[in-house]
């Protein structure tokens, strides 16, 4: 287990873990001052409602946290820009459409094309902010087609209708723009959940303990029926097997996991990432968490140990074991947060023993009671060894070859 | 013995062992079980609890309803009182709490004359993020109707020297309130993008996509085993690339058949024969790249090695989770093109050009590993 190669690859492996964990904190909208959207516009028209809109929502209006309007020339600019990541998508405003908007008709839509193969909780959130720009638009609107019926059984010239029209459009705009003022934010600071940075820096911890097993691959297949036979015949019985094994599996992921830490603590220390937990005390409760990682790498050591026992066959092992942790992994919140599961898949996440783990792990981090995860944790542990035991006695008594 | 004798005993060899079948089985039975967990909710990304004040006013009585009845991502629920609703809040059942004050109708006044908020909406969050100025924009669009309303209705009156009623123009405002999208979303291939989505659901692709790759790579150890023992030595010494293609197609096919059963189950399929043709290009770029990675690695210990970085390299760089784009790490992933190319055939081309690049760097590697033994 403690192989020069196995302690190269948890190097090379933590490395991996960490530049991963580290783009997707940056690309994580929690961490990011703003979301930036950044959309190509083509077919604006200046001299158009949409076009004074338009030049309201990319210079004054607080949407430009969000929404980085870029206007081109053609469709080809924007796509070729598109391809080549520069905005996340675009909008063609066809002709039609301006008219549609200036006379009230509302009879044509503004496609937005997005370089997604599928859509995801990008594409949501860039919905919801398509539907605050339609909101402000249609809002406006029904403010001056009310003003426009009102006008209209009165006897006013037309030049004086559509100047009145525009200062009322104006009037509406005026308002949009300083609409923040009507929220104010009250942070309650941090309260049950873990900041984005601790959230993800434990998950990552725990997929990488979890993924490590698989650079064990060769271990777990060197493990033959006739193998575990012979050392019986010599006296070593299916416990002491299993238990010597179960130690030597902990020793090993403890070995890559404290390179794993040490990569981690250095780029903690030099302060690329921060995580608000730690603040009070950085190196003590960065060490504080290494220890607290121990009960969970004996916890997975034994889950790895007994899906590896259970599951015959080479393929089988890889492909279901990987399957079961990218569910398990799923379903407790480490990819994306828990709160947007559905409540039943969110109670079984929170049981199975990544929710354990991570519910632990939060506690540790946190300085709260660790009791209560501790037994579910050690509850764990011995179901995992004592089917270890019984699949090994099992395979034991079971003749002929695998 | 030929070609289809041997693929077929490959498989049967497979579909021998019961927990190979029991995985082929549990994979579209886990999708089942998941869509099965969405309701009527399935757009629903977070809960927003919202608490109105007591003796609320007809206008912060407009904007709860509104708030209730929004079709957005976010759900709001009411809550019957503020201290429950931030404990909810401190307990993460909820992801931010709003305060509507009873008095809503002058905030809103004041707004449209360009005065001070005296009592503003509070919303409380738990930490700082982009995501609460998400919500609170859409909070704003709940009441930009009311705001659209009175600005017109102060403009009649105090410009235009119009005098009219509250409710005449709330009457008006209604009457003229068109109920349109303007802006809908497409994909780079002109299809419009689905409006109901299960969030459950919104990763299964790229996680089934990822468990392909695993599979394709667990192929590989498989072939270095059977090597080992010896399989290969009366087929030719296992030299000929179309039977290691054939061997590695006895583990694909049934676990791609799979992943599209899985696919069809979770209604994120777009159209069955562009499914079947992504598919099969993915799977042959999957065999090629796990090829390349057997013959680089050599033994089993080395491939068993490269397995979790493959997986923690494609669940971060392909869009399975969110969209990185880390350019060089991207392009060597052919599940970064396949989760793209679903909709995008720029990256279907791109998926191609792998495909090519990749099958000139396996036969290089075959010659010159075939040289090495030859000169063993």
């Amino acid at each position: 287990m403690l192989l020069p190669k196995i302690m190269l690859i948890a190097f090379g492996f933590s490395l991996a873990v960490i530049i991963a964990c580290g783009v997707v904190i940056s690309n994580s909208s929690a961490t990011k001052d703003s979301v930036k959207f950044s959309v190509g516009v083509v077919g604006t028209k200046e001299d158009s409602y949409l076009g004074m809109g338009l030049n309201l929502l990319k210079n004054v209006d607080d949407i430009k946290n969000m929404l980085d309007i870029i206007e081109f020339d053609s469709e080809e600019e924007a796509k070729q820009a598109l391809d080549g990541l520069e905005i996340s998508a675009y909008a063609v405003i066809p002709p039609e459409f301006v008219d549609s908007i200036n006379y009230f008709r509302n009879d044509s839509q503004i496609r937005y094309y997005s370089d997604s193969g599928q859509k995801g909780l990008s594409n949501v959130i860039m919905d919801e902010v398509s539907t605050i720009a339609s909101n402000i638009i249609i809002c406006a609107e029904a403010g001056l087609f009310t003003l426009q019926d009102i006008l209209n059984e009165t006897q006013i010239d037309s030049q004086k209708y559509w100047e009145d029209v525009n200062s009322l459009f104006m009037e509406i705009m005026s308002v949009v723009i300083i609409r923040s003022e009507l929220t104010e934010i009250e942070d309650l600071g941090m309260s049950l959940g873990l900041t984005t940075f601790a959230y993800y820096f434990t998950t990552f911890s725990l997929i990488y303990i979890m993924l490590i097993s698989f650079a064990k691959t060769s271990y777990h297949i060197g493990q033959t029926k006739e193998f575990e036979r012979m050392a019986f015949a010599f006296g070593i019985n299916k416990k002491r097997q299993v238990m010597s094994e179960y130690v030597a599996i902990c020793v090993g992921n403890v070995a890559c996991f404290v390179i794993f830490e040490l990569l981690f603590g250095i780029v903690f220390v030099t302060g690329i990432i921060s995580i608000t937990e730690f603040r009070d005390n950085p190196v003590g409760n960065f060490l504080l968490f290494g220890l607290g990682m121990i009960p969970v790498i004996m916890l997975i050591s034994a889950m790895e140990m007994f899906l590896f026992e259970i599951i015959s066959g080479l393929i089988n092992k890889i492909v279901v074991v990987f399957m079961l942790y990218l569910i398990f992994t799923y379903i407790s919140g480490f990819f994306y947060p828990k709160e947007i599961l559905p409540a039943t898949v969110r109670f079984i996440g929170e049981y199975i023993p990544t929710g354990v783990s991570f519910e632990y792990l939060r506690m540790v981090i946190q300085k709260k009671s660790i009791l209560l995860p501790i037994i579910e944790i050690l509850i764990y542990m011995s179901i995992f060894i004592a089917g270890t035991i019984w699949a090994r006695r099992h395979n034991i008594n079971k003749g002929g070859a695998e | 013995m030929n070609k289809t004798i041997y693929f077929l005993l490959l498989v049967k060899r497979l579909f021998k062992r019961p927990s190979f079948i029991f995985m082929l089985l549990m994979v579209p039975l886990l999708v089942l079980l998941l869509k099965g967990q969405t309701s009527d909710d399935g757009t629903r990304l977070l809960d927003i609890g919202v608490y109105i004040e007591e003796n609320a006013d007809s206008d912060a009585v407009t904007l709860m309803d509104t708030m209730l009845k929004s079709g957005s991502s976010f759900r709001f629920c009411r809550f019957d009182s503020k201290d429950e609703m931030i404990e909810s809040l401190k307990r993460v059942e909820i992801h931010e709490a709003i305060v509507i004050p009873a008095d809503f109708s002058q905030a809103l006044n004041q707004i449209i004359n360009y005065k001070k908020i005296t009592n503003p909406i509070q919303i409380y969050i738990r930490e700082q993020g982009v995501s609460h100025k998400l919500i609170r924009e859409i909070i704003n669009s709940s009441i930009f109707p009311q705001l659209a309303m009175k600005s017109t209705g102060r403009f009649m009156r105090e410009v235009e020297g119009i005098d009219i009623g509250e409710s005449e123009l709330k009457d008006k405002f209604e009457a003229n309130y068109p109920d349109v999208q303007l802006f809908v979303m497409a994909y780079a291939d002109g299809t419009l993008a689905e409006e109901e989505f299960d969030v459950l659901l919104i990763p299964l692709r790229g996680m089934l996509a990822v468990w392909l790759m695993i599979c394709s790579l667990a192929a590989s150890l498989y072939y270095v085993k059977d090597a080992n023992n010896g399989l290969f030595t009366w087929r030719s010494g296992g030299k000929r690339i179309g039977d290691k293609l054939l061997y590695y197609l006895a583990v694909m096919i049934p676990t791609a058949m799979t992943y599209l059963i899985a696919v069809g189950a979770s209604s994120l399929m777009v159209n069955v024969f562009r499914e079947i043709g992504m598919l099969a290009l993915y799977v042959v770029a999957l065999i090629i790249l796990s090829n390349i990675v057997r013959l680089l690695c050599r033994s089993i210990k080395n491939i068993g090695i490269m397995i979790p970085l493959f997986a923690i390299l494609s669940l971060v760089f392909s869009p399975v989770f969110m969209d990185v784009k880390f350019g060089p790490v991207n392009l060597c992933l052919p599940t970064y093109f396949y989760l793209k190319g679903v909709h995008n055939n720029s990256y279907v081309i791109g998926m191609v050009i792998y495909i090519v690049a990749a099958f000139a760097i396996w036969t290089g590697l075959e010659l010159y590993n075939q040289k090495l033994r030859g000169k063993e």
